[in-house]
């Protein structure tokens, strides 16, 4: 099975103080990345399907990342280099 | 209760959809941004703080944005994002108190008279509110209140202490206020009233305060003259309308601007179906049915129109039909020439429930088209299941408009803020 270029691993925390999930890492395309800065997170609704939308800066790069309700897949949705 | 002693606030985001952009992406914090239309005109429908700073407006284009900062940072807009944020905001907003009036994408007002006890007073829960909307939607997210005892004042007020700030208008201090703004600070009066008002030796909210009420009504009629001289009173007896109520629906519409000066006729047809298919969905989505039909084309030339018949319909194609019956009154085809600017409206809604069952197999079969049709799309998102017609040319997305003029928009947050326990 060949890997879907888009689709990533990703380590998540949920704070059950605060109630917020916040990503900590990303492995994608075979590099790991740490998430540095947090931008912002919202949901979208494509069809029926929810799904949540993260925006995260590691180093020099901001991901756009998808999260699929329906089939609870991570995705890189857009990048961003800010060099 | 006594009018004066109501407490409204008027809370407006900052530069909101530029400063969502900086929230989402932390490399355009602090930095001069502009965000541009995604239909791939080269307008820039809003600029951050930074920005604002050196002179590039709402409405420049990116071209003279350049000329004043060329490092300028661009982005397109991302309606749904903004959306989504605003019902974030809405959702908060609605935990202070059940009176929250949605007047765009980006304002509110809320009448806190009777909850404002529930926090201490105005400014604790003001305070709260902020703190609130910093850690749910962003530290560079920031809002503005105007606070008075009418939404006319409250408005007028939030715009004098931006950004971030928070401005009170007491009824004592309306005379003092209005000596120091101008006339078109107020919501309501726009350069063309303001040179009418000129016209008549008005060019301060204090000369307009002292008008005879019989002088404004002689010049603008009945309703605008009132309305002006309440604005001089400071007066404004509408009450905050809850988002929740239901405000009844009497036309359903949608507005597009073309990417580029169209030339090509069936282009320009195909984004008029597709508009008035978009009408259709949501009316469907209403329960309601449509007699009238409406279009407009504005390029080289301009057709503006619209037809009614006996019968009701709700498909996109019979909404169509009305709109070339509107083109074929005028020209027998579309005339040589450019369009820009296409608008399609639905009028003289009634409920389907109350209209009876198609009686011929044929149309009793394209009802049941339909249905399947919606359940795709609802599926899948809108414009999933196209018509032939519309094979190959390029799929418009249905996007929340700054306004929030769409009923359909609107009556769903409300019933998704209803379910909230």
């Amino acid at each position: 099975m060949s890997e879907n270029v888009h689709e990533a691993s990703v380590i998540t925390v949920y704070d059950q103080r605060k109630r917020r999930t916040t990503i900590w890492r990303i492995k994608w395309q075979g590099r790991v990345y740490q998430v540095t800065t947090h931008g912002y997170h919202y949901t979208l609704e494509q069809g029926s399907t929810l799904c949540h939308i993260f925006s995260v800066v590691a180093g020099s790069l901001l991901f756009r990342l998808k999260f699929n309700t329906r089939t609870l897949q991570w995705s890189v949705e857009e990048t961003y280099d800010n060099c | 209760m006594n009018s004066s002693k109501r407490i409204i606030l008027h809370i407006d985001f900052d530069s909101f959809f530029a400063s969502v952009e900086q929230q989402y992406n932390p490399f355009f914090r602090n930095k001069p941004l502009g965000v541009t239309a995604t239909n791939g005109r080269t307008c820039i429908i809003a600029s951050s703080r930074e920005a604002k700073k050196l002179g590039i407006k709402t409405g420049t284009r990116t071209f003279d944005a350049f000329r004043i900062y060329p490092d300028l940072q661009l982005t397109p807009a991302d309606f749904w994002k903004y959306w989504e944020i605003s019902k974030k905001f809405i959702s908060i907003c609605s935990g202070f108190s059940p009176l929250v009036e949605v007047f765009s994408i980006d304002e509110l007002f809320m009448d806190i008279t009777y909850t404002a006890k529930l926090y201490g007073g105005v400014m604790p829960l003001i305070d709260k509110l902020k703190e609130q909307i910093r850690d749910e939607i962003g530290e560079y997210i920031t809002v503005s209140i105007g606070v008075s005892h009418n939404k006319l004042l409250a408005k007028l007020a939030s715009g004098l202490k931006k950004p971030n700030g928070i401005f009170v208008i007491h009824p004592s201090q309306i005379e003092h206020v209005y000596k120091v703004v101008d006339l078109i600070d107020i919501c309501g009066i726009g350069e063309r009233i303001k040179k009418r008002l000129n016209g008549m030796g008005i060019f301060t909210l204090t000369q307009l305060r002292r008008t005879p009420r019989v002088a404004l009504i002689a010049e603008f009629g009945h309703v605008e003259g009132r309305f002006l001289y309440d604005v001089g009173q400071g007066v404004d007896v509408n009450p905050v309308q809850a988002f929740t109520q239901d405000t009844g629906v009497k036309s359903v519409g949608r507005q597009h601007c073309l990417a580029r000066n169209e030339h090509n006729s069936r282009i320009v047809l195909q984004n008029v179906y597709e508009l008035f298919e978009e009408v259709a969905f949501k009316l469907r989505r209403l329960h309601k049915k449509a007699r009238s039909g409406g279009l407009i084309l504005y390029g080289s030339y301009i057709i503006h129109g619209h037809v009614t018949q006996q019968a009701y319909v709700d498909s996109g194609r019979d909404l169509f039909q009305l709109g070339m019956q509107v083109i074929h009154r005028q020209y027998n085809q579309l005339p040589p020439g450019y369009v820009r600017r296409i608008g399609v409206w639905a009028g003289y809604l009634q409920d389907s429930g109350n209209l009876p069952l198609p009686l011929l197999p044929y149309d009793q079969k394209q009802e049941k088209v339909l249905k399947a049709m919606d359940s795709l799309n609802e599926r899948f998102g809108d414009h999933t299941i196209r018509n032939g017609f519309l094979v190959y040319s390029d799929k418009l997305t249905t996007v929340p408009n700054g306004y929030m003029a769409d009923r359909y928009e609107r009556r769903k947050l409300a019933h998704q803020n209803l379910e909230i326990p």
